[in-house]
């Protein structure tokens, strides 16, 4: 290609780039504003929404929920997560294929049949509004998600390996922690993180079975957008982006340092 | 059983599915012995070295180490070291950290791992590498971390699964010379399985020899060579000549297309008659060419071509009834302007052909090289 050619192709990426990105654009800015509407540009800047945000103890019930829920799901989903990655690399049982279908399964149904289907099951266990509820709806969304990552790392794995740990003397546990977690780790994080993100930002499922003794993040989000549709959700949302910006750098530069080592000359 | 073996397996069997990997394999091993086992790709060589590494159990029989029945014991408790073709290194952790890996297994303190990794790593000539991540080393360097790491903890036997298959041949050739040395000044028994009959003569102590599921000989090389016990171990062991016919009599004499032929007879051939399938096998470097006028045992036969090599040239003859045969004489020697379409006799010592008894296959009828 040519220096010329590659205009249209960059001019359109930058145009898609720059629709997806405006948004943001917004909404930093705004979450700065001084006035009791959301109208843009302010006309002045202040942080009292960020103050309300940390002042409001229902916000702050709100991301505690968010964050406890979200750090849960990515500790079940990935203990949960990399046994099942590994059988699913490994074993050649003829029932494999229904694991992996069960497994993936929520990540191809629409969330909203995913959503009634908790709600049904959690009511049958008197779990709606609570905090394990949340929790089990979540990592049955994020098991997918954390399956995959560590699939991708765990196909790669050398069982000569593992052979080689267990003739030096290492047991079934030793091999694992020594020979297995170190070349699926970057998998396990990503997975973990992404595990984190799914519970994070959930809503569809999280509007069913939460109720107002017990809300996440985005759903106290989305009852105040639609009943005062103060600037504090703005302010709340450009912290959510803030985090999400960093967790996914974080699994960026994981791949990319797995990558660097696999480039390295022979 | 010989109460002096090291290393015993007895009657081991495997089967996946419906194939027999490996069929009742027995075999004896003494302690700081060097043995091959040598064969075709899926002859059961490395389904026997799994068994004894423990990742494999056997359907039946038992091995045993130093008076321990292993059958049953898991890999990580049998004090045995491995080498994979694939070097099998960790590749999160440092060359010093991969050999440093049984020691730290086995709880030996710091300070006496340390000094145990350097004299391994400088046994192999890699101690000015013991910082680098395996992956930046070459394959042989590889190979040779992956064997200090097996036995620097001393097993009491060290496996060895086609380690030199994935190198060039001149690499090889050079690791072979390490590997024996090593394993020799350091006395570990060792099993080494190959499939490169080069590689097993100049290695092994005894070499085994593997033909579908189970060993067809076990012996010095010169011992398959000069007496092989079977067709197969005949022609699997360097060039020869299969010269096809029926006993006569139990002294190794057979009928053939051209005659009657004298041989050593294979330790088989006394059970059995006259009559039955046998033939004959002569090592082209045991055949002389001479004028068809003289005498001796042998064949007339006509040139066909000859390949010059250097040290040795290679002649083939054809035999009117019988088909070809290889010639393997020093160029200085024997008859001399020989050309092709010439008439000759092929001559050899009786004692230098031995009789088998089988026919030979089609494809086994033909001398591998010419």
């Amino acid at each position: 290609m040519t220096r010329w050619s590659k205009v249209p192709l960059v001019a359109v990426a930058a145009l898609v780039g720059l629709f997806l990105a405006l948004p943001t654009f917004v909404l930093v800015p705004l979450s700065f504003t001084d006035e009791r509407t959301l109208r843009f540009p302010p006309d002045s800047y202040s942080v009292r929404w960020y103050r309300n945000f940390f002042e409001s103890p229902q916000w702050l019930d709100a991301a505690a929920h968010s964050l406890a829920v979200g750090l849960s799901t990515a500790a079940l989903s990935t203990v949960l997560g990399v046994p099942i990655a590994m059988s699913l690399a490994r074993s050649r049982h003829r029932l494999l294929p229904l694991v992996n279908v069960l497994v993936i399964g929520p990540a191809l149904v629409p969330p909203v049949i995913v959503a009634i289907g908790m709600f049904g099951v959690l009511a049958e266990l008197d779990l709606n509004r609570s905090f394990p509820g949340l929790v089990a709806a979540h990592t049955v969304l994020a098991l997918p998600v954390v399956v995959i990552a560590v699939l991708a790392s765990a196909r790669t794995l050398d069982v000569t390996v593992e052979r080689a740990a267990a003739s030096l003397g290492a047991s079934p546990v030793r091999v694992f922690v020594h020979t297995v977690l170190p070349a699926i780790a970057p998998g396990v994080v990503i997975g973990a993180l992404y595990g984190f993100v799914t519970s994070w930002d959930e809503l569809v499922v999280s509007l069913f079975i939460t109720g107002p003794t017990y809300q996440t993040l985005p759903v106290q989000m989305w009852n105040q957008v639609r009943n005062t549709a103060d600037p504090t959700a703005v302010a709340v949302s450009t912290m959510l982006i803030t985090l999400s910006t960093i967790v996914l750098v974080t699994a960026y530069l994981v791949t990319r340092a797995r990558s660097d080592r696999k480039r390295r000359p022979l | 059983m010989s109460a002096s073996a090291f290393l015993e397996i007895f009657d081991v069997s495997k089967s996946y599915g419906t194939s027999k990997a490996v069929d009742s394999v027995s075999l004896q091993v003494q302690e700081g012995e060097f043995v091959s086992f040598l064969g075709p790709s899926g002859s059961g060589k490395t389904t026997t070295l799994q068994m004894i590494a423990g990742f494999v159990q056997p359907d039946a029989g038992t091995i045993r180490l130093g008076n321990r029945d292993l059958t049953t014991v898991p890999p990580h408790k049998r004090d045995i070291g491995i080498v994979f073709q694939n070097y099998a290194l960790f590749p999160h952790l440092t060359v010093a950290q991969n050999v440093a890996f049984p020691l730290k297994m086995r709880r030996v303190a710091a300070s006496e791992i340390k000094a145990r990794v350097s004299r391994a790593l400088e046994r192999v000539r890699l101690a000015d590498f013991a910082d680098r991540k395996p992956t930046t080393l070459s394959g042989g360097q590889q190979q040779r971390v992956a064997l200090a790491r097996a036995f620097v903890f001393e097993p009491r036997v060290l496996l060895m699964d086609e380690p030199l298959g994935a190198l060039d041949k001149k690499l090889r050739e050079g690791l072979q010379y390490e590997i024996t040395e090593i394993t020799h000044s350091l006395g570990i028994t060792t099993i080494y399985v190959t499939h490169d009959q080069d590689e097993a003569l100049a290695m092994s102590d005894r070499i085994a020899i593997y033909n579908d599921g189970a060993i067809e000989q076990i012996g010095t090389g010169r011992d398959l060579y000069e007496k092989p016990a079977s067709l197969f171990v005949a022609t699997f062991m360097g060039d020869s000549n299969v010269i096809p016919g029926s006993l006569v009599g139990t002294d190794g004499a057979i009928a053939t297309a051209v005659g009657q032929l004298d041989g050593r007879p294979a330790p088989s051939v006394a059970g059995s008659g006259d009559g039955v399938d046998a033939c004959l096998l002569v090592r082209p470097e045991n055949i002389a060419l001479v004028a068809p006028a003289k005498g001796g045992v042998g064949v007339e036969c006509t040139v066909e071509s000859i390949v010059y090599l250097g040290a040795s040239q290679r002649v083939r003859v054809t035999v009117p009834g019988l088909g070809p045969l290889t010639v393997a004489q020093d160029p200085s020697e024997g008859l001399a302007d020989l050309h092709p379409g010439q008439r000759v006799r092929a001559t050899w010592r009786p004692t230098d052909a031995v009789t088998l008894l089988g026919s030979p296959k089609a494809r086994d009828r033909t001398p591998a090289h010419v």
